[in-house]
């Protein structure tokens, strides 16, 4: 027996002695010196809660994709990581006309496509315009796997057209307002004046692959991605881990004149659960740890504003979100929401305030009193100048009569509908009743529900009542204001709506959003979704709650990777600087 | 004993009807559209239209339990289309007309979420799983029969009576709340010690994307899931053996003078844990559906991850695929322990 009992020490010791080299972000010390403070070297490492559906740009349907797809892909456009401004990505420059509806494109000569043993002799070759042709074709082309046609859908000259032909087999016609004026020029001719044309061409639908990739891999470039990113996917590991190596002929340098990306790779790990994750930040084993949990906000932000303390080496990154958090009714339903006076007591009977204060433990921007855009995120739209709903007993009660109620004990009990979101959400809804109740003396059930079956039961109109986060994939108020558009209702309850999923319809709301869309400048654009989203929110369609803030916590050695409203990330100009020089 | 094998066959797979029938009208009453799924959210009617009738949604549902069914039996028939083909990738065995009489892996279908099989979602997930359930059973067996003896021996001193309470702790508490504890000591507080990490899995990609083994990580979820088993081993060990150790060959064995660690291993053990390798056998099975929680809790990417992902995006193929590989599994395990018992205990006949 003991000598049973030597061998599984031996053992246990054999197994604690294989370590892996993986699994550190200490590895970093094989940092090279570049120009101008910059190093070379090292590998980052993040993780996403939830795992990527699909790499395939037009199949890029949710934010995790997105974020990995971003490094691998480049499209003409591209956002700036620090104000989300647009830029030029494969297009070194571009011109309109006067009319605003001809756009010209002039594509950088010389991009690669990655290698890949899609192209002859595995060697990428160069990026051409017949290669954005080739994609955006593709894109007006009804397919399962196309989710991107919105992009162009009424906005690109024949495009509709092609959609509708392809339908029925190839078109012997091609796109009318697509052109390929030389190898490196394309022209794009609108239907009308857009002002988010150029937003669309920085999404991830319109980010450009080359033939040869589509034509071998098909479906399976939901994880064979082919690019002319910074970075090109070695590796991935379903559920577990996806691993990218750097460029090494990536087109852009630095100001002096460094090959970038600085970094020798990423690596995307996939842990689900909050607080593991903020434990294996502390370990060093991720570089940068996006949204905290809860319970920890307020000492993160304590240790890291006083330097010292458990979190005080780390940098804490906080900026406005592109997202809001509301409760929403659904309308024209033979139900108590359908009442204007009705919407707008529970609008004033609710104190935002201190739901951001004593449940979130303040992560959030700001209490949501405004519209349902979110404050600061979109520079030149200002949102204070929405008069949305606060906190105001008064009002409520009297509203509350209004809508024929003596007392807020006749009103039928209300069914909120919310997913669990790490039990959060439960404890949002929590307060909301216990406000209800006590400020109105309205009784409100909670049924917490999966999401899935949340979005099921919202689109379809199941559910009447329900708590929604709403987050931007491009930097647009259009975005938000997409959310009301009634003429994207369907006329039955029997057909899902979506986006407006609450559908309320105002026909007012919907000639100026119109208007918005079709204006030619962005502060025009911009005046008529501000009168839109006031119209809209007079007629209390949803009870904002608060806008949310992105907190990151990255560790002191990281430079270069600014935060912005949109989680964009962009690692190209990403470095780490040595232990010793924090 | 051929015709014994040839009636558990039949019997199990009579069971594994049940089941599919089961999970399948189950899984029909839930909410959930698996086109709004699998479309996303920006389509139109007509693509919605054709997924639609691929998944045979507009067919009455006796004629989708019969597609299902077709779907899984391993020899059905087909129309011998290219399309039919790559959708099953089956062996023709014989044509007739249009039709076509195939061998086939069973196909689970296709996951609403990412379009891909369920069969190769499960293959690949599976070997976590059973990776993980037989580590988590040799610790249980090994340190548990170990523990038994010693406690069997020591009958009735404070050694006995502390291991006796120990296990009886280690059978009363979920591994939920040992999986979370574990992690935290041995993974965070202790990890400089221990060299161990609060998440991971088997394997791991190099930053040069080549598969490496990480065996370390297989140590907590091992010990979290093997806790339990291992109490109720060193419970049923120290019975058993209690038991043995009084009967009288073993006092003829020691009034013969023989050394008393040859009786206790040769004599005594040999027959005290003919109960226990059931017990353990049996547990094997169960340890592969009961390792859910553990695999969540420490990031182990197994069958469990996978399915309670699945359950919270509502892919149905997935949750519907596991539940009938797990159903599948217990089957032939169950089958292969009973002929086990048959071969190793004489004193069990087979009519």
């Amino acid at each position: 027996m003991r000598r049973l009992i030597i061998y599984f020490i031996s053992a246990t010791l054999v197994l604690s002695a294989c370590k892996s080299s993986t699994d550190s972000t200490e590895d970093q010390d094989a940092l090279t010196e570049a120009k101008g403070g910059k190093y070379y070297g090292g590998i980052f490492i993040l993780n996403e809660s939830d795992y990527i559906k699909n790499l395939f740009p037009h199949n890029i349907v949710d934010a995790i994709s997105y974020r990995v797809a971003n490094q691998v892909y480049e499209g003409l456009m591209k956002f700036d990581q620090k104000d989300l401004s647009l830029k030029t990505g494969l297009a070194e420059s571009f011109t309109v006309d006067s009319t605003q509806t001809v756009y010209t494109f002039k594509l950088r000569k010389g991009v690669k496509f990655h290698d890949n043993k899609c192209f002859p002799g595995g060697k990428g070759r160069e990026v051409t315009a017949e290669d954005v042709k080739y994609c955006f074709t593709l894109l007006c082309t009804p397919n399962t796997n196309n989710q991107g046609f919105s992009c162009f859908d009424k906005i690109l000259k024949g495009a509709n057209a092609y959609y509708e032909a392809a339908k029925k087999g190839k078109p012997d016609f091609e796109v009318e307002g697509m052109k390929v004026l030389d190898k490196y020029t394309i022209q794009f001719t609108l239907v009308e004046p857009n002002s988010i044309f150029l937003y669309n061409l920085a999404r991830p639908f319109t980010y450009i692959f080359p033939r040869e990739a589509y034509e071998m891999y098909g479906l399976e470039m939901r994880v064979n991605a082919v690019g002319t990113g910074p970075f090109m996917i070695t590796d991935i590991q379903e559920n577990n881990v996806i691993v990218m190596k750097r460029n090494n002929s990536y087109y852009l340098t630095d100001k002096d004149g460094n090959q970038l990306p600085y970094l020798n790779g990423l690596r995307v790990r996939f842990l689900k659960d909050k607080k593991s994750e903020l434990l294996e930040f502390k370990k060093g084993k991720l570089n940068m740890m996006y949204r905290m949990p809860t319970d920890y906000i307020i000492e993160i932000e304590e240790s890291t504003a006083q330097n010292k303390g458990e979190y005080g080496e780390y940098e804490l990154q906080r900026t406005p979100e592109m997202a809001t958090h509301f409760l929403a009714f659904v309308h024209n339903k033979n139900n108590v929401f359908s009442n204007i006076n009705f919407r707008k007591a529970l609008s004033f009977a609710i104190d935002r305030k201190k739901i951001l204060d004593a449940v979130l433990n303040g992560e959030g921007f700001s209490h949501g009193i405004y519209g349902i855009t979110p404050l600061e995120a979109f520079p030149g739209y200002d949102v204070k100048k929405i008069k949305g709903y606060d906190f105001n007993l008064d009002s409520a009660n009297y509203y509350l009569k209004k809508a024929g109620f003596k007392k807020g004990s006749q009103v039928p009990k209300l069914t909120l509908q919310i997913n669990p979101d790490g039990d959060r959400n439960i404890a949002v809804a929590e307060e909301i009743r216990k406000q209800l109740s006590e400020n109105l003396d309205i009784k409100m059930d909670i049924e917490v529900v999966t999401t899935a079956q949340l979005v099921e039961n919202t689109q379809t109109g199941k559910s009447d009542f329900f708590r929604l986060g709403w987050f931007a994939d491009y930097p647009s108020p259009e975005n938000f204001l997409w959310f009301f558009y009634g003429k994207n209702v369907p006329p039955s309850f029997d057909q899902k709506s979506y986006p407006n999923l609450t559908r309320y319809v105002n026909p007012k709301f919907d000639q100026l959003y119109e208007a918005g869309l079709k204006a030619k400048t962005q502060e025009e654009a911009y005046s008529h979704f501000l009168k839109a989203e006031q119209i809209a929110m007079n007629d209390a369609p949803i009870i904002v709650l608060w806008y949310d803030e992105g907190y990151r916590l990255l560790q002191a050695n990281v430079r270069g990777l600014d935060n912005n409203a949109m989680q964009y990330r962009d690692f190209t100009s990403v470095f780490f600087v040595p232990k010793a020089k924090k | 004993m051929l015709q014994y094998i040839i009636r558990r066959m039949l019997y199990g797979t009579l069971v594994l009807l049940g089941a599919v029938v089961v999970v399948f009208f189950i899984f029909n009453v839930l909410p959930g559209d698996p086109v709004s799924m699998l479309a996303g959210t920006r389509t139109d009617v007509a693509k919605r239209d054709e997924i639609a009738r691929d998944l045979g949604l507009y067919e009455p549902l006796h004629r989708q339990l019969y597609l299902y069914l077709r779907d899984l039996s391993p020899v059905s028939v087909h129309e011998n289309t290219p399309e039919e083909r790559e959708k099953y990738e089956y062996l023709p065995l014989l044509t007739w007309g249009k039709n076509v009489i195939v061998l086939k892996m069973p196909y689970l279908r296709r996951s609403y979420q990412n379009n891909r099989r369920v069969s190769e979602i499960i293959w690949e997930n599976m070997e976590g799983t059973f990776w993980l359930a037989l580590a988590a059973m040799l610790f249980a067996t090994i340190f548990g029969m170990t523990i038994g003896i010693i406690a069997s021996l020591k009958y009735n001193t404070t050694l006995d009576h502390a291991m006796v309470s120990l296990s009886v702790i280690g059978i009363s508490s979920p591994p939920y709340v040992i999986g979370t504890l574990m992690a935290m000591i041995f993974g965070y507080y202790l990890s400089n010690i221990t060299g161990l990490n609060i998440t991971g899995h088997l394997w791991d990609l190099d930053d040069n994307g080549n598969k490496v083994l990480v065996l370390k990580n297989i140590i907590l979820p091992a010990i979290t899931l093997g806790l339990r088993p291992l109490a109720i081993i060193v419970q049923l060990t120290r019975s058993s053996m209690l038991d043995v150790l009084s009967q009288d060959y073993i006092r003829t064995a020691r009034a013969k003078g023989l050394h008393y660690y040859t009786i206790v291993v040769k004599h005594a053990l040999k027959n005290a844990l003919n109960p226990v390798i059931t017990a353990v056998s049996g547990w094997l099975a169960s340890l592969m559906a009961g390792a859910f929680f553990v695999e969540v809790i420490f990031g182990w990417k197994g069958l469990g991850t996978v399915t309670i992902d699945a359950i919270n995006n509502l892919d149905f193929p997935i949750v519907m695929g596991v539940t009938i590989f797990v159903a599948f599994s217990f089957i032939i395990i169950n089958i292969l322990v009973d002929l086990l018992y048959a071969l190793v205990d004489p004193r069990v006949r087979v009519k």
